[in-house]
């Protein structure tokens, strides 16, 4: 949301239901921000949920507005590199946030947070604390790309008394190659920038880094950069 | 379909007319840009889809090709899509196909 020049936003797991979950996110952060659904000009929604959405005046994919969302943050062009949970996309930008190309993962959830989810969950241990575990470690080899197969070698792994933060070192490593290997089709770029929930995790931006060869920018905001680009849509539409 | 030439052998006529089709399992496979080329000039095209069938390597490994022939020599926006006869991709294939839209129209 967009106050002004001011961003406003509430992140919520969608659950079952992306209509019901985008009605409550849209209630809440009402609430949050003070004002009522008169006060607001524009919706636009995006995302997997965004057709689902009954509220809103417009629709435009996640493409775009990761792509408008980045450009805004960092005012110039570029690679972005988005990894959310069901998929992960590379798009290349001009400076305006226009998108030149992209590409996504296909219908699978390997190099996706839904993969780190997957194999958080088979480690006991939350998502948000792969990064710290991770950090510094030596990365095992992970060689299945299938988030199943993966697991099954995670536990492998595991039974033949390997540290838990070596796998995760080396499942960030992995995610990073894939979607690497996905994005660089896209040639060398000056620099990366990577947006997301996973890059919220600060071994996955080092693991990128590495895997890419070039400086992994993560702006502020970078995990609502979809819903960023949205507003601005939003805003375009009311000017 | 094949032409009408009496004068042909039959399974001839038919041989020739399929090594024409400029299908990715064809090398060289030129007739490709070729087709694609005439065809985007004669429907005025906006974009080029280049679908492969899920499992088709040789359309899969073309596609390199056809997206840098679409982009450097007409100029056109370009998406390549792989999917299957199965419904279970509709969204995901939606995503892909609004966004490259989007894109034409920006």
């Amino acid at each position: 949301m967009l106050v002004g020049e001011e961003i406003k936003y509430l992140i919520k797991p969608t659950g079952w239901s992306p209509r019901d979950a985008g009605v409550k996110a849209y209630e809440e952060l009402l609430e949050q921000v003070g004002c009522s659904p008169k006060d607001v000009n524009c919706r636009v929604g995006t995302g997997y949920g965004r057709v689902s959405l009954s509220f809103i005046d417009k629709a435009v994919t996640e493409i775009h507005c990761h792509a408008r969302g980045a450009a805004y943050l960092i005012g110039k062009g570029g690679l972005v590199v988005d990894i959310g949970g069901q998929d992960s996309k590379a798009i290349l930008i001009n400076q305006k946030g226009k998108v030149l190309d992209f590409t996504m993962n296909d219908k699978c959830a390997a190099g996706t947070g839904r993969f780190l989810q997957v194999i958080a969950t088979a480690l006991g241990v939350d998502v948000s604390e792969l990064a710290d575990l991770a950090v510094g470690r030596n990365p095992l080899e992970i060689n299945s790309m299938c988030t199943v197969f993966a697991e099954s070698e995670v536990i492998s792994l595991l039974a033949k008394g390997e540290d838990k933060r070596d796998i995760i070192a080396g499942i960030h490593r992995s995610v990073a190659r894939r979607v690497w290997s996905m994005a660089s089709r896209f040639g060398p770029v000056e620099q990366v920038i990577f947006t997301g929930g996973v890059a919220q995790n600060k071994d996955m931006q080092d693991k990128l880094t590495q895997a890419s060869g070039c400086p992994v920018i993560v702006p502020e905001f970078s995990q609502v950069a979809g819903a960023l680009g949205a507003a601005l849509y939003a805003r375009d539409i009311i000017s | 379909m094949v032409d009408e030439d009496e004068s042909k052998d039959v399974m001839v006529a038919l041989a020739e007319k399929y090594l024409n089709i400029p299908c990715s399992c064809m090398s060289p496979n030129e007739g490709r840009l070729e087709l694609i080329g005439k065809l985007a000039k004669e429907y005025q095209a906006d974009g080029v889809v280049d679908l492969t069938w899920q499992a088709c390597h040789t359309y899969n490994v073309e596609a390199f090709f056809i997206r840098d022939f679409v982009q450097s020599q007409l100029n056109l926006p370009y998406i390549h899509l792989e999917t299957d006869y199965s419904e279970s991709d509709v969204e995901q294939l939606r995503v892909r196909v609004q966004a490259f839209l989007e894109l034409i129209q920006e």
